[in-house]
């Protein structure tokens, strides 16, 4: 403990010359000084905050040593407390005015380090003429706590007016000390009781955070489930179902509708949950009006595009097609607009915001997902239709390429058919060799066929030509024949033998050869020889004229195939 | 005036008389033969051109041939064709009968019967005058043909 002294500050009031007495009362004095100290000690030791031991010290310092005021100004934090005890209410507004001053002018806040590092106790009467302190003070006491708190007491002259002796300032001086232990142990207390409370107001407020991440944590993984849940749906009444499923779970309902109407002309997408099952068909035939009522009843509230309302007004919840102690109105497009009602609650109490968010934030999910599946619907719809109609252009395709091929065949086979008939006209009307060897073939048929058939049919070809050839004899043995006797018969036209024959012939045309046997030859002896001649490129008249002789009984009949010319240049005898 | 007289001989309504007379010719002159093929032979032979193993042959379907286009000609059916086998025809009579009045052979034509008057340079100038007549149906005869009435407007189409 540091203590200050003050020299010559207050004189010394006992007097000398009763030493006898002075011994006692010294020593009651010291007994007094002890209990005082002990009192501030007890007292000090109870007070809790630091201005109740401010309060609390003044009259355990001012009473034993009997002064007429005193005063303590504590700073702290930068807020001031003032302790007063035998002042005026001026003195306290003094105080509040020039508090600060006074403890500035002990504790400079502009000096970083302290210059009164410990309890410090100035006694005299100078200090009376401060502006900052009450008149008449007479001890002033610093007392520096930590950086931030500084305190300064200030006590009045004695009620005796009697200067303070020096076990006196002692006395102060420990007193002093034990308020500065007791202050600093009530600073510390308050810091730390400060310090708890807000240590209990920082739990309590993490408490409510956590309660709140754990409802948005919630949410999220309600929103998360939902939003997976339905994004692998892509029809509209599978996801209604999906949907009404998860918000009658979130929210604990145990009957729950949606219905979501379209065009007049388009089936609805209904999904129903609860005890009456017929009430999906009912939904699906009679809600139409009743729901769209509904938007009609909300005017510019009315949901727009990819919007959401609650139906607040109970009467209006009573007109919807079900049941419903919470619903919800919402529009996908201008076509598209449903209904979700859920009633009957598992579980008491109003909703709170918290799950009106989340019901809004699902709703807002299942609008997005719904879209996207009537986008999805409508593209495999769309999808369908264009698939059919491909179908039918590659039919059309097919048709055409068939047609086109048969155009290509049918234009091929009318080439053909023109160049064809172009050529039979062209053929037609020229000389082709083709018509010339049609018409000498049908002259061949015709002719072999009359000939065949005609009486008077020929043979095509010669008997001369078929047959063994006749015996032949040379111009020599004619003419040796001849004049044997035989007979020289010339087998050529009559004509033919006018212009010339061998001597002594007898002329027998084959044309003619019944007549002239018959007048000629017919008396001849069979046995005589006879020569026939008479032959040129075209007919063999003499081999014909001998087959006849020969079949009239002629033994030996001759042909003399030189005929006239090889007679004549044999140098025999013609006849003309 | 030579045009006029080129219009005149060139005019198809000649060729339709030639054709006619040549038809008409032929086939007369294929009925008789036909119906004495015999004799007709005798008159091929008689010519001494043809080897005396095709005569009777020939004059079986000679006269077949003749009376065909005779007839198609008189109808007016592959004029053409027909002409160049009776021009064929005449050319080959022609010639046969030159060669045989360098042979100075004393036979008849045969053409029509066969006792006919010889064989002479006047036959020779009918036969070339009916060749004549042939090679003016060939290339002016235009009317009255069958093959026109019923083939004609085909000569219209075009791809």
């Amino acid at each position: 403990m540091s203590t200050s002294k003050t020299n010559n500050a207050v004189p010394d009031s006992v007097p000398d010359n009763t030493a006898e007495l002075r011994q006692p009362m010294e020593l009651d004095r010291q007994i007094l000084h002890i209990k005082t100290l002990y009192e501030a000690t007890r007292e000090l030791s109870n007070a809790v905050k630091p201005s109740a031991v401010l309060n609390t010290f003044l009259p355990i310092a001012m009473g034993p040593l009997g002064l007429t005021f005193g005063f303590g100004v504590m700073r702290r934090a930068g807020a001031m407390r003032v302790a007063m005890l035998g002042l005026g209410a001026s003195d306290k507004t003094q105080f509040d005015k020039r508090g600060e001053l006074l403890v500035d002018k002990f504790f400079p806040s502009n000096k970083t380090k302290p210059t009164i590092s410990s309890p410090t106790v100035l006694a005299g009467q100078h200090l009376s003429y401060s502006a900052d302190v009450p008149t008449g003070t007479h001890v002033i006491a610093v007392i520096p706590l930590d950086k931030d708190s500084h305190v300064v007491l200030g006590f009045g002259p004695k009620l005796t007016g009697e200067a303070f002796s020096d076990v006196e300032i002692d006395l102060l001086n420990g007193l002093v000390n034990i308020l500065s232990t007791a202050l600093k142990k009530a600073c510390g207390e308050q810091d730390l009781n400060e310090r708890n409370t807000h240590l209990e107001t920082s739990l309590v407020q993490t408490q409510e955070a956590r309660e709140a991440l754990n409802r948005r944590a919630f949410q999220l993984r309600t929103l998360y489930e939902a939003t997976l849940e339905l994004s692998a749906i892509n029809e509209p009444t599978a996801l209604c179902n999906a949907f009404l499923l998860t918000l009658m779970g979130t929210f604990s309902f145990s009957t729950g509708w949606i219905a979501l109407y379209g065009p007049s002309d388009t089936e609805p997408d209904v999904a129903y949950r609860g005890p009456e099952p017929d009430c999906l068909t009912y939904l699906a035939h009679s809600g139409r009006d009743k729901v769209l009522g509904q938007f009609v009843g909300l005017k510019d509230k009315m949901p727009q595009r990819s919007q959401s309302v609650f139906l607040e007004n109970a009467g209006a919840r009573a007109d919807l097609p079900l049941e419903a102690d919470v619903a919800m109105l919402f529009t996908l497009n201008n076509d598209w607009r449903g209904c979700i009602g859920l009633f009957s609650p598992l579980s008491d109490g109003a909703m709170s915001p918290d799950m009106h968010q989340l019901f809004l934030s699902l709703v807002g999910t299942f609008m997005v997902t719904l879209g996207n599946a009537k986008h999805t619907q409508l593209i495999h719809d769309l999808n369908s239709d264009l698939a059919a109609r491909n179908v039918e252009l590659q039919n059309t395709l097919d048709d055409l390429t068939s047609a086109r091929q048969e155009i290509g065949l049918l234009s091929e086979a009318k080439e053909a058919i023109i160049g064809l008939v172009q050529g039979e006209v062209l053929r037609v009307f020229r000389a082709s060799w083709f018509d010339v060897s049609l018409i000498i073939l049908a002259g061949i048929v015709l002719g072999g066929l009359f000939n065949f058939s005609s009486p008077s049919g020929i043979d095509l070809v010669p008997k001369s030509f078929l047959e063994d050839p006749p015996e032949m004899v040379a111009a020599k043995n004619t003419l040796h024949l001849a004049e044997g006797g035989a007979v020289i018969v010339d087998a050529r036209p009559s004509e033919f033998f006018k212009q010339g024959h061998i001597k002594g012939a007898i002329s027998l045309p084959e044309d003619m050869f019944s007549f002239v046997y018959s007048m000629k030859l017919s008396s001849l002896d069979p046995a005589i020889p006879i020569i026939v001649y008479g032959r040129n490129l075209s007919r063999h008249y003499d081999v014909d004229v001998a087959r006849e002789l020969t079949e009239l009984g002629h033994e030996k009949v001759l042909v003399f195939d030189g005929g006239l010319d090889m007679w004549e240049e044999a140098g025999y005898e013609v006849e003309k | 005036m030579i045009n006029t007289i080129k219009k005149i001989v060139m005019h198809p309504w000649i060729a339709l008389g030639f054709r006619l007379y040549i038809g008409g010719l032929f086939v007369f002159a294929a009925m008789y033969k036909i119906n004495y093929a015999a004799e007709f032979a005798t008159t091929i032979a008689s010519y001494q051109i043809v080897p005396y193993w095709a005569v009777n042959a020939l004059a079986v379907f000679m006269p077949w041939v003749e009376i065909i286009c005779g007839g198609l000609l008189i109808l007016g059916i592959r004029v053409r064709s027909v002409s160049t086998i009776i021009a064929g025809l005449l050319v080959v009579f022609t010639v046969a009968i030159f060669i045989n009045l360098l042979r100075d052979a004393p036979i008849s034509c045969g053409c029509f019967h066969t006792v006919e008057d010889p064989i002479s340079w006047w036959t020779i100038l009918r036969d070339v005058t009916w060749i004549g007549m042939t090679m003016h149906i060939y290339y002016f005869d235009s009317v009255l043909q069958t093959d026109q009435l019923f083939l004609g407007k085909l000569k219209r189409i075009h791809s």
